[in-house]
């Protein structure tokens, strides 16, 4: 079996890209990383999916105290939702002054569409978040035996490192996160329903998507918390634009709502964890904390936000 | 579907002094399918009858709408009257509903019409046919066959959707128990419920209507769901100490924007903010909850009557209560669930001044 070697001691932020093939790659990899990063005193903490996680911990077995293990099927069903969690932990070891280890695999085979769009983004804007902040090292599998190979070749863009096996390479393609930019959201389907967005009028808005919600088949309480999402996106945008434009329309196992107005700068809106005290806007946070997936772009002259909220999804808590 | 109080008309109403009765529906009817005019409607199809009970068309109508009568003997006239009442009492069902609830509710309604249509208009036919001859055993046999076909679907449909009824809060047992009560007795009626007083099984109703018992069995909120708030029995805890939302009794109002209103309890320490909150009005929400729960000690802040909250809405409660007087607190009564997830995710759980009442813990 293979396993990571032990890499040149570092100071900075270490995103690296581990490229697999079946389990058993998966958990050597894993613990040889794991293993290194407990000898040396520094906190670890694992996101995969649950059945991955409980192959890791039973291979660490005794040699994994301290390793603490969280499911991506919660922290990650919205990708926008995993950067804070990262944050959480960075912020709550750094001032240790040892080094930290995460694993985190936000991209497997079942996720497609703008879900794995999202992914990718996600992967892309890690970069943006941390570097130039205290030093850690982020491993993010990739199983080369089911995802695609376009997949594969996004990683080496978003990942400075790769591991292909034991060997660790710098990325030829690594791509400068302020310079690459996400694809353009698909259109709406004919049948959205439209609503201009007018000064200071949020009610029409919040009846609109909970009657959507409603018919798409929604669950009480999801409907209530997609109609607090949707209000708080169209507070951003009337309070920055004056006015936009809202869409809203049914698709796969659920709703999605667009708003449409103003500007969002920065790529990283959403996913700040809000300071209790302070006056911060908090709505695209709460979004994303609520919905299943949201989508910013900047595109046609205004930003766009999209919220996605599904059938029988994982909220955050 | 289980439409407790469509099938009666009971004339009830109320006046303002000089005539224009308080709780007459204002909307053009009928209602089109698409109507949003009202947040309180509650669409069910309607199949009127003529006067041998032959059924003329379907139509959509609104839960809520009944006959009421205005002035009495030769003077007397019907008006369309809200059972749920004037304007104050449908926001105050809503917010007993919830305005997601009553949402899937809607939405659960028209697809159980939409799936029982052919069965309840072969219903109605067969009703009409046996009260045109009563005394036709034949006809009888026919509508208590047709009856069956119908609950069979309406069984078929509950049971499918299960989880959807469970999740508004209609248990699938109780609802199909309360259906088969309401068909029963409303297929065998003359118009009247007297001959309705013992369920399908014979047995005598304790409540001595039909439906009452399933009612009783129900959820609360379920309740209010399915009966109109003049005979719901959380409308009754006014006289027991609880404070039904929006019926301040000389209360002192604070703030009342036609969306939102803020008032305080005479000489008490109790506020309520009741209807929608958002960025467009939650500094002066802010302002009247400064002033409404100013004062010593702990302060009380009553949700329940609350429509909607937005972020804008919870800062300015946190706001209200780091202006209490040291050593006090705002305690919050009827905070919904996905509130008090959205305050910890914004980072307000746990404020020493900011508690939901009840619990413990902070809001």
């Amino acid at each position: 079996m293979s396993s990571v070697p032990a890499a040149p001691p570092q100071q900075e932020f270490r995103h690296e890209a581990y490229f697999y093939s079946g389990p058993d790659e998966l958990v050597a990899g894993c613990t040889g990383f794991l293993r290194e990063g407990v000898a040396a005193g520094e906190p670890a903490l694992v996101v995969l999916a649950a059945e991955k996680l409980e192959l890791v911990r039973r291979e660490l077995g005794a040699g994994g105290e301290g390793v603490l293990f969280a499911d991506m099927a919660e922290v990650g069903a919205n990708p926008a939702r995993i950067i804070p969690a990262w944050q959480e932990f960075v912020d709550r070891h750094a001032a240790s002054g040892v080094g930290m280890r995460g694993i985190g695999e936000p991209i497997w085979a079942g996720r497609e569409g703008q879900e794995l769009v999202e992914c990718q983004g996600h992967e892309t804007l890690l970069n943006l978040a941390f570097d130039g902040g205290p030093a850690w090292r982020l491993m993010c599998p990739y199983d080369t035996a089911t995802l695609a190979p376009e997949v594969l070749v996004e990683a080496e863009r978003s990942h400075p490192w790769v591991w292909r096996g034991a060997t660790e390479a710098p990325s030829r393609t690594y791509c400068n996160p302020l310079d690459s930019s996400l694809p353009r959201l698909p259109d709406p389907p004919p049948a959205a329903l439209e609503l201009a967005l007018l000064p200071r009028s949020m009610a029409p808005a919040r009846q609109l998507a909970a009657r959507l919600a409603a018919q798409a088949g929604l669950s009480v309480s999801r409907v209530a918390e997609l109609t607090m999402a949707v209000n708080e996106v169209v507070e951003n945008c009337l309070s920055h634009a004056g006015h936009g434009h809202l869409r809203a329309w049914c698709e796969g196992g659920g709703v999605v709502v667009e708003v449409a107005g103003g500007r969002i700068d920065d790529p990283l809106a959403g996913r700040r964890v809000p300071d209790a005290a302070s006056e911060g806007a908090r709505g695209l946070w709460l979004a994303t904390q609520l919905c299943d997936l949201v989508q910013i772009r900047n595109q046609d002259g205004v930003a766009a936000v999209r919220l996605h909220m599904h059938r029988g999804g994982t909220g955050a808590g | 579907m289980f439409d407790a109080e469509h099938w009666q008309t009971d004339g009830r109403g109320k006046h303002r002094q000089g005539g224009e009765a308080s709780d007459r529906c204002p909307h053009r009817r009928p209602f089109p399918a698409d109507f949003i005019g009202c947040e309180a409607h509650q669409a069910v199809t309607f199949v009127p009858t003529d006067s041998l009970h032959r059924p003329l068309l379907t139509a959509l109508t609104c839960r809520h709408l009944t006959a009421g009568q205005s002035g009495t003997g030769s003077s007397a006239r019907y008006y369309a009257r809200c059972a749920l009442g004037a304007e104050p009492e449908r926001l105050r069902w809503l917010a007993m509903v919830t305005p997601a609830r009553l949402e899937v509710m809607r939405v659960l309604q028209a697809e159980f019409d939409a799936a029982t249509a052919p069965q309840r208009d072969a219903l109605f036919a067969a009703r009409a046919g046996w009260r045109e001859q009563p005394r036709s055993i034949e006809l009888r046999h026919e509508l208590d066959a047709r009856v069956r076909e119908f609950l069979a679907t309406a069984t078929a449909f509950v049971e499918t959707n299960a989880d959807r009824f469970g999740d508004v809060g209609l248990p699938p047992g109780a609802l199909l128990r309360l259906v088969e009560d309401l068909t029963g007795a409303w297929a065998r009626s003359r118009g009247e419920w007297d001959d309705g007083r013992r369920g399908l099984d014979g047995r005598p109703r304790s409540t001595g209507r039909p439906g009452g018992d399933d009612l009783a069995a129900l959820p609360l909120a379920s309740q209010a769901f399915l009966r109109p708030v003049a005979e719901a029995p959380w409308r009754q805890d006014a006289g027991q100490g609880g404070t039904p939302p929006g019926t301040e009794q000389a209360a002192e109002v604070l703030l009342d924007t036609g969306a939102v209103r803020v008032a305080r309890l005479s000489g008490a320490s109790r506020v309520t903010l009741s209807g929608e909150v958002d960025a467009a009005n939650a500094e002066v929400v802010a302002t009247a909850l400064v002033t409404g729960l100013a004062g010593r000690g702990d302060r009380h802040l009553d949700l329940s009557g609350l429509l909607f909250c937005a972020v804008a809405g919870l800062r300015a409660m946190v706001q209200a209560s780091e202006c209490v007087e040291p050593g006090g607190r705002v305690l919050v009564h009827g905070m919904p669930v996905h509130l008090q997830r959205a305050m910890h995710l914004v980072g307000w759980a746990g404020l020493p001044t900011l508690v939901l009442a009840g619990s413990g813990v902070s809001a």
